[in-house]
């Protein structure tokens, strides 16, 4: 997240505003926080330091007609030279929160034109443009042909419009998997949540080869070095997640569940780094969490033996009449686990960085959004130590998320290739079966 | 509410799921062949090796442990032995000494037979000789005597008659 450094420039915003009388307008005006929010732990085609400091990243589309489009999210800013739409109001005094303009939406949609003279996501490229950092499209073929930059991005009546010199345009979003197939255009481009599962592989790679090095190097004797910091939670995850939920066929299944972990981990963590080019809310993604879930999905029901489907679809020493009734609570069931882990990984860090940024956004609300300077230093003297709290449990969920995740996964696999003795429930369930 | 559904961590976006699994795949592929397999492999060995050698080490103190009982044995078994082979040579010593007292005895008590005996042998012969120098002697001293005596002729038939009166009582 970006909250530490968020509270840094506050206070240091704070300070300034102290000794500089504010002649700013928009202040005290409403704003939707919870929009705010939703904003910051959702993807973005660009890493957002303040103001229009960016990392660009790259841009790769893909529609049904046009095909492919490749760029960098920087190509959508122009300067200044688009239709020379009157600045709606210029945000000075208030700058380090620069796409903070929806806070008005209702009003004004979001102006990305607000900076005069600055450099703005306005272009519109073959129809794609950046709406605060998110890639869409606009819908009508003729638009996209003819439309090189825009004013303002409308969002009246929830559906967004774009307006380019007079004219409103409907818009596309990217496809999701809720679309089914009915989708125009995928944004395969390297998000900042694809590029911080970018930066996590890498590191997940240097790191556990410089752990794999150390084994080969110390073969056989004492583990040193990072491979000794690391040592402990290998064994964890081998000896009380695979060995405890798999049982004797874990060594196959030990690999994924590690690296299931660490990749989580990792991602978590990435997430808690409040600056750029990290604090990607990835894992409270359900897009990555959905991934997960797939994969251990196939990983599980691969895996399954006669016994396993033998017991969702006839399950033994129930009731025969019970029996269809189990093998479609039991079907469900297949579908259900890794739904629940999708959930759970994604509401538990999603929460957690909402919560961060909701103790961010107390500093606004107390500060009246930039009118009232006593009362952003109340805010952020209350904001700044929930944070710091705030953070380090949200440590502790990550490696608790990445740990239930690969525990419960561990668990579905165990319940998969398990070897029932039908002697065992021929005792168990006896008393149940009819005569 | 405006933008909960337009920036929505809830919409699984196609592009990210994709990269998710791409990325997510690749690196279970790669750092679950290159790193996780090997490293449980290396963990399995390192265990095994530090059990094989516990058990090694208990074996050679077990194996030490018989030794040192096995020599303990030798020692007291050597002791008892030497022990044994002290009280038989004192055995031995005495029985000689008293075989050699006993024989001593029989041979002094032999000696001392035989000087008897000889002693006896000798006083006999010594009183042989006494005897027979006194039976001389005395026959000696008679002659002289009677010489003397007979001298005279009347003497020596008073002395015939004696004898001759002697003989007729006997």
């Amino acid at each position: 997240m970006l909250n530490r450094l968020f509270s840094i420039l506050l206070t240091a915003f704070v300070v300034f505003t102290i000794a500089t009388p504010v002649h700013a307008s928009g202040e005290g005006e409403d704003v939707d926080y919870g929009a705010q929010v939703m904003h910051h732990i959702s993807d973005a085609n660009e890493f957002h330091f303040w103001g229009d400091i960016h990392i660009p990243l790259p841009i790769i589309a893909w529609s049904k007609t046009d095909g492919f489009h490749f760029g960098l999210s920087s190509d959508f800013y122009g300067h200044g030279e688009s239709h020379a739409a009157p600045a709606h109001d210029d945000h000075a005094g208030h700058g380090h929160e620069g796409h903070d303009h929806e806070a008005h939406p209702a009003e004004k949609g979001h102006d990305n034109n607000a900076h005069a003279g600055g450099h703005h996501a306005n272009k519109v490229i073959n129809g794609y443009f950046l709406d605060h950092g998110v890639l869409r499209r606009l819908s009508d073929p003729a638009a996209r042909a003819s439309v090189s930059s825009y004013d303002k991005v409308d969002a009246h009546d929830d559906n967004l419009k774009v307006l380019s010199g007079g004219k409103a345009y409907a818009v596309a979003n990217a496809a999701s998997l809720l679309d089914g197939t009915n989708f125009n255009w995928i944004d395969f481009s390297i998000t900042k949540n694809v590029a911080t599962m970018l930066m996590a592989m890498l590191v997940f790679a240097l790191i556990f080869g410089a752990v794999r090095s150390g084994y080969k190097k110390n073969q056989g004797r004492a583990p040193k070095g990072i491979q000794s910091f690391f040592e402990p939670i290998i064994l964890f995850i081998r000896d009380d997640i695979a060995k405890e939920m798999i049982g004797p066929k874990w060594e196959k299944y030990f690999p994924y569940l590690a690296t299931l972990f660490f990749f989580i981990l990792i991602v978590n963590l990435f997430g808690l780094i409040p600056i750029a080019p990290f604090g990607a809310n990835a894992t409270g993604n359900i897009a990555l969490t959905c991934a997960l879930a797939v994969v251990t999905f196939f990983v599980v029901n691969l895996s399954g033996n006669k016994d396993y489907w033998g017991h969702i679809f006839w399950m033994p020493g129930v009731p025969l009449l019970l029996k269809p009734v189990m093998a479609v609570i039991e079907f469900l069931g297949i579908f259900i686990k890794p739904f629940t882990l999708m959930i759970r990984l994604f509401a538990n860090i999603s929460a957690g960085h909402i919560i961060i940024l909701s103790l961010i956004g107390l500093i606004f609300q107390f500060g009246d959004n930039g009118a009232s300077v006593s009362g952003s230093t109340v805010g952020a003297l209350i904001a700044v130590p929930f944070t710091l709290v705030m953070n380090i449990l949200e440590l502790f969920v990550a490696f608790l998320q990445a740990f239930i995740f690969t525990l419960l996964s561990a668990l579905y696999i165990g319940t998969a290739v398990e070897e029932h003795h039908h002697a065992d429930h021929g005792e168990e369930h006896a008393p149940n079966v009819p005569a | 509410m405006l933008f909960l559904a337009e920036f929505s961590p809830i919409v699984p976006s196609m592009g990210m799921v994709f990269w998710a699994l791409i990325i997510f795949l690749l690196t279970w592929l790669v750092l679950g062949r290159f790193t996780f397999k090997p490293i449980a492999k290396a963990l399995r060995e390192r265990e095994e090796s530090i059990d094989g050698a516990l058990a090694e080490a208990e074996k050679a103190r077990a194996e030490m442990a018989r030794i040192q009982a096995e020599n303990a044995a030798a020692l007291k078994n050597q002791q008892a032995e030497r022990t044994a082979m002290m009280r038989e040579a004192k055995d031995a010593k005495e029985q000689i000494l008293k075989e050699a007292r006993e024989e001593a005895k029989v041979v002094t008590a032999r000696m001392i037979a035989d000087a008897k005996v000889e002693i006896e042998a000798q006083t006999a012969a010594a009183m042989m000789d006494v005897r027979n120098s006194a039976g001389q002697l005395a026959v000696d001293v008679a002659q002289k005597v009677l010489r003397n005596q007979l001298s005279d002729p009347t003497a020596q038939t008073a002395y015939a008659e004696t004898l001759i009166n002697e003989i007729k009582l006997n």
